[in-house]
């Protein structure tokens, strides 16, 4: 039986190779486009008649539309408005990515560190630029909270340095390690379900029940994390546009 | 672990950058703007459907407080017209009233007035035949010679007596 970080392996398609730097088409490429192309038919095919009285596949069209429009209205208010179009590209990218990978076979790009910290680094940069840009020099009033004790800077100013310098890193471990972990528990209790026997033995029958419940709370976890991922973002881009 | 394979890093980068831009820009300049009309349309038809309803609504209500105002107007009118009718009624009984009262009266005066013109000859021949009684009563009686005037002034002085 294959080991269960086998799944994770990247497999080149088309071996590509510029300027001495390995761009090969791989897998997790593949399923890049192909989330890219599912996400663009979801939100593009229902909505080409733009009926009055939305059918199902255009309620689930507008329901991406105004979930991601409310988070950043929410969370953002109107100056996030300019932002929308990148925020609700994210969620739709790391949504589609999370949940394709769980259909068995497919490749969870979610689940790499590289592609989760470019786009938390990303994020990260654009946000603080964004906060440069609009507050100057008085953006580093972020790094110290407002009415606070003078004295305190001592202590605070590090803490919020650090707590700040880590959001990239938190932003995207955590995707890639709840998208990791679930799937390798996923493929060792799909192994005890093999090794053991679901279909003609009592005792594999034990895993596959387990295995059906985590495959459930993979999906709601596949959903969540890309929500929480997505919230954080727009909450980063509030602190840069309205301070604290 | 693969995802720490760092010769796979640039590829994946690469691919993440072309795909997410790519994708970026299909929703920011397709998708997107057309849902928001979509939405932004049907809010709008929405809210016109209220307002004409709403409009319809309070036209429905002034209608139904005029027909009440003409109802009640109706109501009133018919109302006067029942107590002029009742009054014009009441007028003309007592008209008749008066009229057939009056000539009642009228008719009782001529009847009075003609027993009483047909009571003066009577008693006026009832003078005569009385005075001519005691002329004849003291003639026979007492052999007095009794004038016409002495007997009737005899008459009329017992008629006070008695």
């Amino acid at each position: 039986m294959a080991s269960p970080l086998h799944q994770f392996e990247i497999q080149p398609i088309v071996p590509i190779e510029l300027g001495g730097i390995d761009i090969s088409i791989t897998n997790s490429a593949l399923w890049m486009a192909i989330a890219a192309v599912t996400a663009t038919a979801v939100m593009v095919l229902p909505v080409r008649r733009g009926a009055l009285i939305p059918g199902r596949w255009q309620a689930l069209s507008e329901s991406f539309y105004e979930i991601i429009a409310n988070m950043v209205r929410d969370n953002v208010g109107t100056a996030g408005r300019r932002y929308f179009p990148f925020v609700f590209t994210l969620f739709m990218f790391v949504l589609f990515g999370n949940v394709l990978g769980l259909i068995p076979y497919t490749f969870t790009y979610t689940s790499h560190i590289a592609v989760t910290f470019s786009l938390a680094a990303f994020i990260f940069l654009a946000v603080t630029a964004i906060g440069i840009a609009k507050h100057g020099f008085r953006f580093l009033g972020l790094f110290f909270p407002h009415g606070a004790p003078a004295w305190t800077a001592v202590i605070l100013i590090p803490i919020e340095l650090i707590s700040y310098l880590s959001r990239p890193v938190s932003l995207s471990v955590r995707l890639f390690a709840n998208m990791t972990v679930g799937h390798v528990i996923l493929k060792v209790l799909g192994g005890f379900v093999v090794s053991l026997g679901a279909f003609y033995a009592i005792p594999g029958l034990l895993p596959m029940a387990g295995l059906v419940a985590v495959t459930a709370l993979e999906v709601m976890v596949a959903v969540i994390q890309a929500y929480i991922f997505t919230i954080l973002t727009c909450i980063y881009l509030n602190d840069a546009l309205h301070l604290h | 672990m693969p995802q720490l394979e760092f010769h796979t890093f640039p590829s994946q980068i690469f691919w993440l950058l072309v795909v997410f831009v790519a994708l970026y820009f299909v929703m920011a300049r397709l998708a997107l703007p057309k849902i928001g009309t979509v939405l932004e349309s049907r809010r709008r038809k929405i809210d016109d459907d209220l307002e004409r309803a709403s409009a319809q609504r309070e036209e429905a209500a002034a209608l139904l407080a005029a027909y009440e105002k003409a109802l009640a107007k109706a109501h009133a009118e018919a109302k006067s017209i029942h107590a002029q009718a009742h009054q014009a009624m009441a007028d003309m009984i007592a008209r008749r009233q008066a009229e057939v009262g009056a000539r009642i009266a009228d008719e009782i005066r001529a009847a009075e007035q003609r027993i009483h013109a047909a009571k003066q000859p009577a008693m006026a021949e009832l003078e005569e035949v009385s005075a001519e009684l005691v002329q004849a009563v003291a003639d026979r009686i007492a052999k007095v010679k009794v004038t016409m005037t002495d007997a009737r002034a005899a008459l009329k002085a017992s008629g006070r007596e008695g």
